[in-house]
C-alpha cells in the first residue's frame, strides 16, 4: 500500500534533475532520517519579521521538502510570495544530510536571494528541533522547528548578540501542510 | 476568468515550479552562463592521483538543471570507483548548489557529499579560458576545483591542493566529461 504515512512516500521524478530525488530514507538509517523526512511534502506559511524597534513585517510564503542524494538527505525550498502580484518568488533552498559520525544532520542555507550560504549543525532538542549556527556577522543564530503535527509546524528564528544570555526573535513562521 | 496577475500555476506541481526551472533569471543571463553552459546530462571518466603515489580510476555521471526560478545551479554527481585502495570509498556521490553574488562578481558555491563526509564552500570566477573554483578543504588546505577545455559537448576538469599557501599544487583528480544529453 502507498503512502501509509502520509508524506513519506514521494515520486523522485517530482525533481527534474536526474539522480537528484528519491523516494524514501535509507532503510538503515530511517528513523533518523524522519527527524526532516517527517516535512517531506508541501506546506503553505504565514511569515512575520519582528524589530527591535516594535515594528513587524508580515508574509505569505511556501515551503517543499523532498528526499535526494539515494534518500540521505531532504532538501528544501523556501518561498515568499509577492504580495502585490501573489507570484511566490524562490528565496533559498536547503541541503541537509544526516551525519551518523557526530549523530546530528548538517544543514546548509544557500539563498542567491540574500546572497548567503549558512552552515548550521541541527539535533532534536526535546520536542524541538534546533539548528544550531551563526548569522552573517558571526552572532549565535538558532533556527528552531517546534509544535510539529503531521499536518503544522512552527519555526523561529533567534539570535544573541550578549553570548548567548539573550535571545532575540527575528523571525517567526506557522506552516500547513498542502497536501500529504 | 483568470487575470493576468494571479498564481494560476500554483495548483501544478509547486516542487517542480519552485526549485527547478528550464533556464537563467532573464536578470542575470550573461553570468549565468558561466556554468548555465553545463546545464544538462553528462558522462565522465576519472582518475584519482593519491598521496602514496598510487592511482584510483572511477566513471560515473554528472547532471545539471536550473533551480530557485533560475537563480542558481544544482548538480549532482555520482560515480563508481573501480579500482578502490583500502580505505577509499567505493562510490562518489554528492550534489552542488551554485549561484552568482552580483554584489561581489563571483559564484558562491557548496559541495555536500554525504558518504565522504564533506560539506565545502567555494567561491568561482572565469579565469581565462577555465572556471576556477577556490576554497579550503577540511584539513584547511587550499584547494582549487577547475573546469578547462570547456566545449558545447566536453569538458575536463582538475582538483588542486596547495599545502603552502598557493606556492606549489598537488594534483588530486581528474575528470574527463563528454555530454550525453541537454
Amino acid at each position: 500500500m502507498m503512502n501509509v504515512v502520509a508524506g513519506l512516500q514521494q515520486p523522485s521524478q517530482v525533481w527534474t534533475i536526474k539522480g537528484l530525488g528519491a523516494d524514501g530514507p535509507v532503510p538503515e538509517l530511517e528513523e533518523k532520517l524522519m527527524l526532516f523526512g517527517q516535512f517531506v511534502g508541501d506546506w503553505e506559511m504565514d511569515a512575520r519579521y519582528p524589530h527591535p524597534d516594535g515594528r513587524e513585517v508580515t508574509g505569505k510564503g511556501e515551503i517543499h521538502f523532498g528526499w535526494i542524494l539515494n534518500g540521505r538527505g531532504v532538501q528544501d525550498v523556501w518561498m515568499s510570495k509577492d504580495q502585490r502580484t501573489g507570484k511566490a518568488i524562490p528565496s533559498g533552498t536547503t541541503v541537509r544530510y544526516y551525519e551518523p559520525k557526530i549523530d546530528a544532520w548538517h544543514s546548509i542555507w544557500i539563498s542567491p536571494k540574500q546572497g548567503t550560504v549558512q552552515s548550521f549543525v541541527a539535533r532534536k532538542e526535546g520536542e524541538e528541533i534546533v539548528l544550531r549556527g551563526q548569522t552573517r556577522e558571526g552572532y549565535p543564530e538558532h533556527w528552531i522547528f517546534s509544535e510539529i503535527t503531521p499536518a503544522s509546524f512552527r519555526w523561529r528564528a533567534v539570535e544573541s548578540r550578549d553570548k548567548e544570555r539573550t535571545w532575540r526573535l527575528t523571525e517567526e513562521m506557522h506552516a500547513r501542510r498542502i497536501k500529504p | 476568468m483568470q487575470t493576468a496577475t494571479k498564481p494560476i500555476e500554483l495548483a501544478e506541481k509547486p516542487m517542480m515550479r519552485s526549485l527547478e526551472t528550464d533556464g537563467p533569471y532573464p536578470e542575470l543571463k550573461d553570468k549565468s552562463v558561466l556554468f548555465g553552459q553545463f546545464a544538462g546530462n553528462w558522462q565522465y571518466e576519472s582518475q584519482y592521483f593519491l598521496p602514496d603515489g598510487g592511482t584510483a580510476r572511477a566513471k560515473g555521471e554528472i547532471h545539471f538543471g536550473w533551480i530557485l526560478g533560475g537563480t542558481a545551479i544544482q548538480d549532482v554527481m555520482t560515480g563508481v570507483v573501480q579500482n578502490p585502495p583500502p580505505g577509499f570509498p567505493r562510490t562518489g556521490f554528492g550534489t552542488m548548489v551554485r549561484f552568482y553574488d552580483p554584489n561581489v562578481d563571483l559564484w558562491h558555491c557548496v559541495w555536500v557529499a554525504p558518504l565522504s563526509r564533506v560539506i565545502q564552500t567555494f567561491t568561482a570566477r572565469k579565469v581565462g579560458d577555465e572556471i576556477i573554483l577556490e576554497g579550503k578543504n577540511g584539513a584547511g588546505f587550499l584547494e582549487r576545483w577547475i573546469f578547462s577545455e570547456i566545449t558545447p559537448e566536453s569538458f575536463q576538469w582538475r582538483a588542486v591542493e596547495s599545502r603552502d599557501d598557493g606556492q606549489t599544487w598537488h594534483l588530486d583528480q581528474r575528470i574527463w566529461a563528454v555530454r550525453i544529453s541537454p
